[in-house]
């Protein structure tokens, strides 16, 4: 069940591969466009199950402790099926239009109930348009409303592909400044803002996020920039903060990567809440994220 | 009009009171000079008592009730809205009852007793007589008041009637003339208070006003009306039973408050006030921890309305403001609840107040019109205890009387009747399951065992049923039966129009997902042999971790909607429903199925050994109707959608589903329309009853470590809630294990 991922009660999938790596990202196992090997250190036995199996030496045991050489994992998933508590999991399969389709629709009475529906996450979905076209093809005939949770750094023709089966764009606009956008994600913010206009000139609605990172673009000025990008886009639902959160370290850790953000605060729900009131005088739609969007 | 603040213009406030009041059960003082001390009264009961023998039971109850009524000491605070105090002697007259089912026990009903008790010693169940799943007839007896059932019960003493009868209103009267003397009594001592504390003289004058118009007739206010249900309330209890509805709040009381709010004898702040007074009362009486009592809320009244009015509004603000354990709600909903009213019941559940159960109402009624109540009966339902439904002063439905453990015949199916743990053969003989050919054939012999428990403890069970009048006559309670008055009878005569009995079972999960291993590991994939698996169970799972872990991790578990399991989940709710449902009781009634566990998931599982869903031996079984603790790994739309597979129509006793949730997925405005969407989603595929527990892990950690600081932590046990800090260190940690994977 996903209820921060657009209206009502819904499921998101998350696709992996992303052409952006920002600094703060809370789904790392998704960055990779292959399968990524997880190890959950608590979960771990020490059985040596997965050693013995392994045919690329990933799995070691120095005097007892687990040791993972993550980029030796060819991704076979021999080690998944020998670890029967669930410490080694592989995120990321390749699927069917139709299975994927299939699973979707398991919790459509939940989505009839709530107005809610299926959201496309990533990772960035739209690396794999084509697919997600014929994925949505399929729920429209199910009549299922469907987000698609995007960056907005892909090609306009990825937009073009799931247009007329797209309900909602979550769309992120993380920094005003071009400078700033790359210095935080990896990459300008040029593309980002020329398919934001294109969404606007289509006409589908979109919902912006912005994950209010401290130190980076909490300052008032800095978001009001970003209120003066939207300010002529007439399909804007919604303006939403989500506050940074250091939540993710635990799976870094688990995938075998650094953490890449510098040690920093998380935004309390009372500086959130302060933020949004200061912002909502200029730009009405702003919302936090379990606020209801009307 | 200019309206009088008659409750709240004078005299200190619930919060100046609260502290204190909390406290007037703990070690009450009684005015001396009221009645008799404790010990001469007992001494005066044992005397009395000893006339066993020479009258009826009955008749002996009412003169033991009337004899302390009369004679004991009372009090009333005058800062209290209430009077009800009264020494009620160490609850003497339930611990005598008590003798006279011991009796019973080691005299006539001593096989009985025996397999009661060898069903207690082997986790099979829990089963006894229940005494205590009982509501009296509440709007019956706030339209007529004490006087008026006096009435009815003398005009009935003068027509001709057999002995039996007679012998009824005979006690019936000697009862309620002793409660009426006892509220005569708090009148007196009301005004006395009045006297002596002349800050309270406000107060103390309109509650001895209120008592005294109690003596005249019924009810006439809302104040009056309040005090008369909680007044009886302890005066029931002290006859004997535990009340386990308090009825309707808005039915019981929302007349007598519309029509003072229409004569201005009362402001909205007013009845809000009496309302934190009269809740406290129940507050105080379980103090954060125990099993409290129920009001329930919404409901239809025929096809076409809810009852939720003016009232419903303003008690659940109370409700919400006050954060108490004590009152617990009942919430009916259904088609036609006012999308208000259930805002205000998500609001109370997203921040905190989980004590209630949410029931589907439309379910409900269509459960308890298959089971043969018409359908103008239907409506008035009221939730017993937790989640069972009892037509409301019609029906005795002793809901509780079998608490039996669904797991117990897999063990005995496996081991040929054995109970592993003990040794004991109490099982019949359904062959070697190690020469069992087919899953089929295990599952006829776990049904065939089932069977045979079911039948013998519905043998017992009857045996008590039909000596009920001489364990526990009670002509107080019986009396608030507009039926019992008709007939003369006790509803430990058959008085009531509904004589029924409640057979609970528990632990679907285990059941189902032990079922689901046999024939998934042994029969369809040949992995394990069944002497293998045996040998696991016998060995605790010690020496065969892998094999366990195997078990835990790779066999589909019930609460996941997962076909295969679910499919097994539903065959044993089937199997379990058909061997109760309609089974004649002994009262003249039938066993109604209700499948939940309570807080009998510890008792019985400590008394189960290792099953072969990969439970280890004595560890507790499922709690709720859902997944075993630690299994829902596909979060809580495929337990709704698993769970509600099952024919809810067929289990007319009252089920739960307990529903975690981690405080993010209902935070915010958002928040509420996301518990309503579960709950209609629920109920709109045919399930019955819902809790929650909206917690992280973290916290009840940290509330382990620094009780201090949690102290107000409320978490849903069973059918009613407690303070977490309250709890001992296994529940505390079932808790914790069951929202450890709630992100």
């Amino acid at each position: 069940m996903s209820v921060h991922d657009g209206p009502g009660i819904r499921t998101t999938l998350f696709l992996k591969g992303c052409p952006l790596r920002c600094l703060w990202c809370h789904n790392p196992e998704n960055l990779r466009t292959e399968p990524s090997l997880s190890y959950t250190e608590k979960l771990c036995v020490g059985c040596g199950a997965c050693a013995a199996v392994c045919p690329h030496g990933v799995h070691g045991f120095e005097n007892g402790i687990h040791r993972l050489h993550h980029s030796a994992c060819a991704n076979c998933g021999a080690c998944i099926a020998e670890c029967l508590t669930g410490a080694l999991k592989l995120y990321g399969r390749t699927a069917t239009a139709e299975e994927t389709a299939q699973l979707l629709l398991e919790d459509t009475d939940f989505y009839r109930q709530s107005g809610g529906g299926v959201t496309f996450s990533g990772g960035e979905p739209l690396l794999q348009s084509a697919f997600l076209r014929e994925v949505m093809r399929l729920l429209k005939a199910h009549d299922v409303h469907i987000a698609v949770d995007t960056c907005g750094a892909v090609p306009w023709s990825a937009f073009e592909d799931v247009l007329p089966y797209a309900d909602l764009f979550l769309y992120d606009i993380k920094h005003p400044d071009p400078e700033m956008h790359k210095k935080g994600t990896g990459a300008g913010n040029e593309r980002i803002l020329e398919n934001l206009r294109r969404l606007h000139e289509s006409g589908a609605p979109v919902e912006i996020r912005t994950p209010v990172i401290p130190g980076y673009n909490d300052a008032e000025e800095t978001l009001l920039q970003i209120a003066a990008i939207l300010k002529p886009y007439g399909n804007i639902t919604c303006w939403r903060l989500l506050p940074y959160h250091s939540m993710a370290k635990g799976k870094y850790q688990a995938l075998g990567m650094d953490y890449p953000m510098p040690e920093t605060e998380m935004p309390d729900n009372t500086r959130m809440r302060a933020l949004q009131q200061k912002l909502a005088a200029v730009c009405p739609i702003v919302k936090l994220s379990s606020d209801e969007t009307n | 009009m200019k309206q009088e603040k008659m409750f709240t213009a004078i005299g200190p406030g619930y919060y100046e009171v609260k502290d204190r009041l909390f406290d007037q059960y703990v070690s009450p003082a009684y005015d001396e000079s009221t009645g008799l001390p404790s010990g001469e009264l007992e001494k005066g009961f044992a005397a009395l008592a000893r006339q066993d023998g020479t009258m009826s039971r009955m008749n002996l109850r009412s003169r033991l009730f009337a004899y302390l009524l009369d004679n004991t000491r009372i009090d009333v605070d005058p800062e209290d809205w209430f009077a009800d105090h009264f020494d009620r002697c160490g609850d003497i007259l339930r611990k005598h009852r008590e003798g006279w089912r011991k009796e019973l026990g080691e005299g006539a009903l001593a096989d009985d007793a025996q397999l009661l008790a060898r069903g207690f010693r082997t986790g099979s169940f829990n089963a006894e007589l229940d005494l205590g799943h009982i509501s009296p007839g509440w709007r019956f007896l706030l339209q007529e008041g004490v006087p008026g059932i006096l009435h009815i019960l003398r005009e009935k003493q003068q027509q001709p009637c057999d002995d039996t009868a007679r012998d009824f209103y005979d006690s019936a009267i000697r009862m309620y003339t002793a409660v009426l003397g006892l509220i005569g009594r708090l009148e007196a001592q009301a005004r006395r208070m009045q006297a002596a504390h002349p800050e309270s003289a406000d107060r103390m004058e309109k509650l001895a006003a209120c008592l005294h118009t109690l003596q005249e007739g019924a009810p006439q206010t809302f104040y009056e009306a309040l005090q008369l249900s909680y007044l009886m309330h302890q005066c029931i209890e002290f006859e004997g039973e535990y009340i386990r509805s308090m009825g309707s709040f808005e039915l019981n009381f929302g007349r007598f408050y519309e029509a003072d709010l229409a004569a201005g004898r009362i402001t909205e702040e007013d009845a809000k006030e009496l309302i934190r007074f009269f809740w406290l009362k129940f507050f105080s009486n379980t103090r954060g921890s125990g099993n409290g009592k129920n009001f329930y809320f919404g409901g239809l009244t025929d096809d076409e309305t809810d009852n939720v009015g003016p009232l419903t509004y303003l008690a659940m603000d109370v409700f919400y403001e006050l954060n108490l354990t004590d009152p617990k709600l009942s919430i009916k909903i259904n088609h036609k609840t006012p999308q208000r009213f259930f805002e205000m019941i998500a609001k109370c559940l997203r921040d905190g107040r989980t004590n209630m159960v949410i029931v589907n109402d439309d379910e409900t009624l269509e459960a308890i019109r298959k089971r043969g109540i018409p359908k103008e009966d239907s409506f008035d339902y009221l939730l017993i205890g937790c989640y069972e439904p009892a037509i409301e002063g019609k029906e005795v439905a002793c809901n509780m009387c079998v608490k039996y453990n669904l797991s117990k015949p897999v063990e005995l199916a496996l081991f040929g009747g054995q109970d592993p743990l003990t040794g004991e053969k109490i099982g019949i003989d359904t062959g070697d399951s190690e020469s069992f050919a087919s899953f089929d054939e295990f599952y006829c012999a776990y049904e065939r065992q089932m069977e045979k428990q079911l039948r013998d403890v519905q043998g017992a069970i009857n045996q008590y049923e039909e000596r009920w009048a001489d364990i526990n006559p009670e002509p107080l309670i019986s009396s608030t039966f507009a039926s019992c008055l008709e007939k003369g009878r006790d509803i430990s005569q058959r008085g009531p129009v509904y004589n029924n009995t409640g057979s609970m079972g528990g632990g679907l999960a285990n059941a189902a997902d032990s079922l689901m291993t046999i024939k998934k590991l042994v029969f369809d994939e040949k992995r394990y042999t069944m002497a293998e698996l045996k040998a696991m169970l016998r060995a605790n799972f010690e020496g065969y971790e892998r094999e366990h872990l195997y078990i835990l991790n790779r066999v589909s578990k019930w609460g996941n909607n997962q076909e295969d399991v679910d499919a097994i989940a539903k065959r044993v709710a089937q199997s379990y429903t058909g061997f109760v449902n309609g089974v004649p009781n002994g009262r003249g009634g039938r066993y109604n199925a209700s499948m939940f566990t309570l807080d009998h998931c510890f008792s019985l599982g400590h008394r189960t050994g290792a099953l072969p869903d990969g439970r280890l031996a004595h560890h507790y079984i499922a709690k709720g109707i859902g997944t075993m603790t630690g299994m829902d790994k596909a979060g809580v739309t495929a337990q709704i959608q698993s769970v509600s597979k099952l024919d809810f129509t067929d289990i007319p006793n009252g089920s739960v589903l307990d529903i975690y949730l981690h405080p993010s997925a209902v935070d915010g405005e958002k928040g509420i329309h996301t518990l309503i969407n579960l709950i209609r989603t629920y109920f709109n595929r045919g399930g019955y009853g819902l809790q929650f527990n909206i917690l992280n892990a973290d916290d009840l950690r940290k509330a382990q470590q620094h009780p201090e600081e949690y102290a107000t932590l409320q978490v849903r046990v069973c059918g009613w809630n407690v303070y977490f800090v309250t709890l001992n260190e296994e529940q505390q940690n079932h808790f914790i294990e069951t929202t450890m994977q709630l992100v």
